[in-house]
């Protein structure tokens, strides 16, 4: 399955079909999440308005998770088989899952500062998701510091793969240590069917983050498109 | 690969281990009762950052701005055990005791030592054989 889809010229297919829905989607979800969020859905009883906070700041801690957990994907499948397309994926889909985090980090402070009286506390979360930020600029630093190409994604993949164990630690810091940061209210399956938040506020959160998976997943294809025609480029320039 | 790691420690690490707690304790009274920590701390410590050194000297192994990448590298893995061996002292001086953070330092310390040296000499064989 995984040769099938590393045919540059297939995703290219593929890409041309999915661009239009997922901008179609994103569009959609993103226009309806942001009024749910911003203007129907209730105030919190104690943080009022402030809580709209969190319709951008969990949907992109998920998504900044999910970028490296699926570049981890693609540096496992580059080292072992050597596909550049791989390569590639993680070239395109990095800077992207750093931005997510940087959003995440930047609202959480923003929300930080009125709720719990501080920009920025060394506890577990917010120390592990720093960590995260940083494992995103080392790779980034990785991955154009050598003279070949592939040679910077090797470097980098290994990277990935060994920060792999921080995606863990970020999950389960709010179980393991006494946090500020709040526990989380939609852990795990069992407790989506039940979460500890309502309805109202379930609805645009929800809403905002399939919004803003579709908007990355939009980034993230036009920017594989760019690597696979520079990469191109590159290599036809050299014979 | 363990060997060259052993051999940055006993030279960095092993030293400053052995000898800061000590002279600490002289400059600042009070500190000998948390002696044992310091060097239990500092030991373990110096051969998490030497192993994550190793990692990171063998991934910027080859690259241009060596040096600064080193360091970018290195950043994000060493901030666990710095976490853990500042939060043994300070429980340590809180009277909480010292082991339960000296405990996860000593695991990231027992799992960083034993996988570093094959990563590291697994990445310095494919940058080699890479053609």
């Amino acid at each position: 399955m995984i040769t099938k889809f590393a045919n540059p010229a297939r995703f290219e297919r593929l890409a041309k079909t999915l661009l239009p829905v997922l901008t179609g989607l994103a569009t959609l979800l993103l226009a309806l999440g942001l009024c749910d969020a911003l203007l129907l859905s209730p105030p919190d009883y104690q943080q009022h308005d402030a809580v709209r906070i969190m319709y951008i700041h969990v949907p992109s801690a998920w998504l900044a998770m999910m970028i490296y957990a699926s570049c981890g994907v693609a540096a496992l499948v580059f080292i072992v088989w050597k596909h550049t397309l791989a390569e590639l994926f993680m070239r395109a889909a990095f800077p992207v899952g750093a931005v997510a985090t940087l959003i995440c980090l930047g609202t959480g402070m923003l929300w930080g500062k009125p709720m719990w009286g501080a920009w920025w506390v060394w506890d577990a979360r917010l120390t592990s998701v720093l960590v995260l930020m940083f494992l995103y600029i080392a790779i980034l630093a990785l991955m154009d510091a050598f003279d070949r190409p592939e040679q910077g994604a090797l470097a980098a993949g290994w990277l990935t793969l060994i920060g792999m164990i921080n995606l863990p630690v970020i999950k389960y810091s709010v179980e393991w240590w006494n946090t500020l940061h709040q526990p989380s209210s939609l852990s795990s399956f069992k407790r989506a069917m039940k979460p500890a938040m309502a309805d109202e506020m379930l609805r645009p959160l929800l809403t905002m983050a399939f919004g803003l998976f579709c908007y990355a997943a939009i980034i993230v294809i036009v920017r594989l498109r760019g690597e696979i025609i520079a990469r191109k480029r590159l290599i036809s320039g050299k014979r | 690969m363990l060997a060259k790691l052993l051999a940055h420690f006993a030279a960095t690490g092993l030293p400053v281990a052995l000898f800061a707690p000590p002279v600490l304790s002289l400059m600042m009274p009070g500190v000998y009762l948390l002696l044992p920590c310091l060097w239990a701390g500092l030991l373990l410590g110096g051969l998490c950052f030497s192993s994550i050194g190793l990692l990171g000297a063998a991934l910027a192994l080859g690259s241009r701005r060596n040096a600064a990448l080193q360091a970018v590298i290195v950043l994000p893995l060493s901030v666990p055990p710095l976490i853990f061996g500042a939060g043994s002292v300070t429980s340590g001086q809180l009277d909480m005791g010292f082991l339960a953070p000296l405990a996860f330092l000593g695991a990231f310390a027992c799992v960083s030592l034993t996988l570093s040296p094959f990563a590291a000499a697994w990445i310095v064989r494919m940058k080699v054989t890479t053609p």
